[in-house]
């Protein structure tokens, strides 16, 4: 590889989605650019360890077990962070009709 | 209809219900072989997926399944939706759908597949869904309450041309009982519309969100949980959208026979709880939603509650594009049975990058459709989302087609 690929690349999703050779789950880490920040941390395994031993549980013991779910779970303490945050919800705000707009491009 | 085609092969127990949803609308025989093969202590279907055959069963006619004696292989040969017909167990137009005691998910996770199914059927499709193990609220398993399927997914049709007597109404209101298993609900489906085919949908705008309608309910426990769940979720709601209005919902808890040494007639309250359903609406008419409910070991206050829903309902808006993900499958699904014409939708990054929806793309072209295709949104596109080409197969009804 290359140095690092940009994720989110739309190509890129073009091509695995219909890989069968690759998991769903797989997919959307190597499309998120998750794999290669593993990749790089392979180093200090440890860290790794640590950050990711929720995700591979998950993955090895839960992936079996799990079913579908309409929502997925949320850990709501970082939700809570996340959104508790002025900064966040103001850039939330243009999803809103109560967004100030410098044009008005009615809809 | 094709029957000589081989069985299509499916693994695992992922997906189940929409790839029996598929095979239903595409008449096509599928083998689902591994299920939780490797559970030591559940292997095979389980109790919700075999309740989700027994409906099947009902609403079509002449289907057939075999089971597997361990229950991990599954050979599924649809027949024809037919919906509530006369002379097919249907007493005053309904066909009656008992959950078993055991159903840990919520009744949520039947009605959206059979919604799908709906559209396509000979006759409207009625279902009341009855017996102790109806749960019309959101479950820790992940199902969106009936409110949510009410306000959220129902409308969804309307994009689709589908929209004349379509109602749910949910005659008794349960939470999940103890230990996560059952409810005593009673939710009755009427899907009065069906058609040919669905139109083809251009949803490229998501808008912006102009008001949020909620439901809280309280089953068997005090009103003021559900002040407290609406104050707290105002609380974080309102400066976004000013427009908000959670209605309050209480009832009593639903009595289940529990037969006692003494007293053979004794019954006791079940499925007691409280919940929240939150959905924002945009002025193009796509819908968010979110739910949260107590616990079934209870402990959490309702504050926690509404303030959970708020922000998962942020979160669901933050993730872009026209659809939340727990209504992508739905949306797609749709569009692939559409004409054969071509269907945009535009979609969050964030949303298109879910494992679920991935398999679902992955199964409707096993089916024979399309693949869809994949490119940015043009346009001040500053969340980052995608629009999916669906090319529709153009099969629709095909009972309303011989009828």
């Amino acid at each position: 590889l290359r140095g690092k690929r940009p994720a989110f690349r739309v190509t890129d999703l073009s091509r695995m989605m219909y890989d069968d050779t690759i998991s769903p789950f797989d997919v959307i880490r190597r499309w998120s650019g998750q794999d290669q920040d593993d990749e790089n941390d392979e180093e200090n395994e440890d860290d790794e360890d640590d950050d990711d031993a929720f995700l591979k549980k998950t993955n090895a013991e839960q992936e079996d077990q799990s079913d579908y779910r309409a929502i997925p779970e949320y850990d709501y303490e970082e939700l809570e962070r996340k959104w508790r945050d002025e900064e966040m919800i103001e850039s939330l705000r243009k999803r809103f009709v109560t967004a100030r707009l410098s044009g008005n491009d009615g809809d | 209809m094709a029957t000589s085609q081989p069985p299509l092969r499916f693994t695992g127990h992922k997906n189940l219900v929409h790839r029996l949803v598929l095979a239903t609308l595409t008449g096509r025989t599928v083998h689902i072989s591994q299920i939780r093969s490797s559970s030591p202590t559940n292997p095979g279907l389980a109790p919700h997926e075999i309740s989700f055959l027994r409906l099947l069963e009902s609403v079509t006619n002449g289907s057939e399944m075999e089971i597997s004696y361990t229950g991990t292989i599954l050979v599924y040969k649809p027949g024809l939706i037919t919906g509530s017909a006369a002379g097919h167990g249907t007493s005053g137009g309904f066909i009656r759908h008992e959950l078993p005691a055991g159903c840990t998910r919520g009744v949520s996770y039947f009605l959206v597949p059979l919604c799908l199914l709906a559209p396509f059927s000979k006759s409207p499709m009625k279902v009341t869904f009855t017996g102790p193990g109806v749960i019309t609220s959101a479950t820790p398993a992940g199902d969106l309450s009936v409110d949510s399927v009410r306000t959220a997914i129902l409308p969804l049709y309307n994009q689709f041309g589908i929209f004349n007597n379509i109602e749910l109404r949910v005659l008794r209101r349960s939470n999940i009982g103890a230990h996560g298993k059952g409810g005593a609900g009673e939710v009755q489906l009427v899907f009065g519309h069906q058609v040919r085919l669905p139109k083809t949908l251009h949803l490229l705008n998501p808008g912006r969100i102009k008001k949020i309608r909620g439901v809280a309910y309280s089953v068997g426990v005090a009103a003021s949980n559900n002040a407290r769940m609406i104050e707290v979720a105002r609380g974080v709601l309102n400066p976004l959208v000013p427009d908000t209005y959670i209605f309050s919902d209480v009832s009593s808890a639903p009595l289940v026979p529990a037969p006692e040494r003494n007293n053979a007639s004794a019954k006791k309250k079940f499925g007691l709880g409280f919940g929240l359903s939150l959905v924002a609406e945009s002025s193009t008419g796509c819908f968010f939603s979110a739910d949260v409910v107590s616990p079934p070991s209870g402990g959490q206050p309702p504050e926690d509650i509404g303030k959970n829903c708020a922000y998962q309902l942020l979160e669901t808006i933050a993730k872009g594009g026209c659809v939340p993900p727990a209504a992508a499958s739905t949306m797609v699904t749709l569009m692939t049975m559409g004409s054969e014409d071509v269907s945009r939708l535009q979609i969050g990054r964030a949303v298109i990058a879910d494992e679920n929806l991935i398999q679902v793309a992955r199964d409707l072209s096993k089916f024979g459709a399309p693949g869809w295709g994949i490119r940015d949104a043009a346009g001040e596109n500053e969340d980052g989302d995608v629009i999916i080409s669906v090319v529709g197969r153009g099969i629709g009804n095909v009972g309303r087609k011989v009828a």
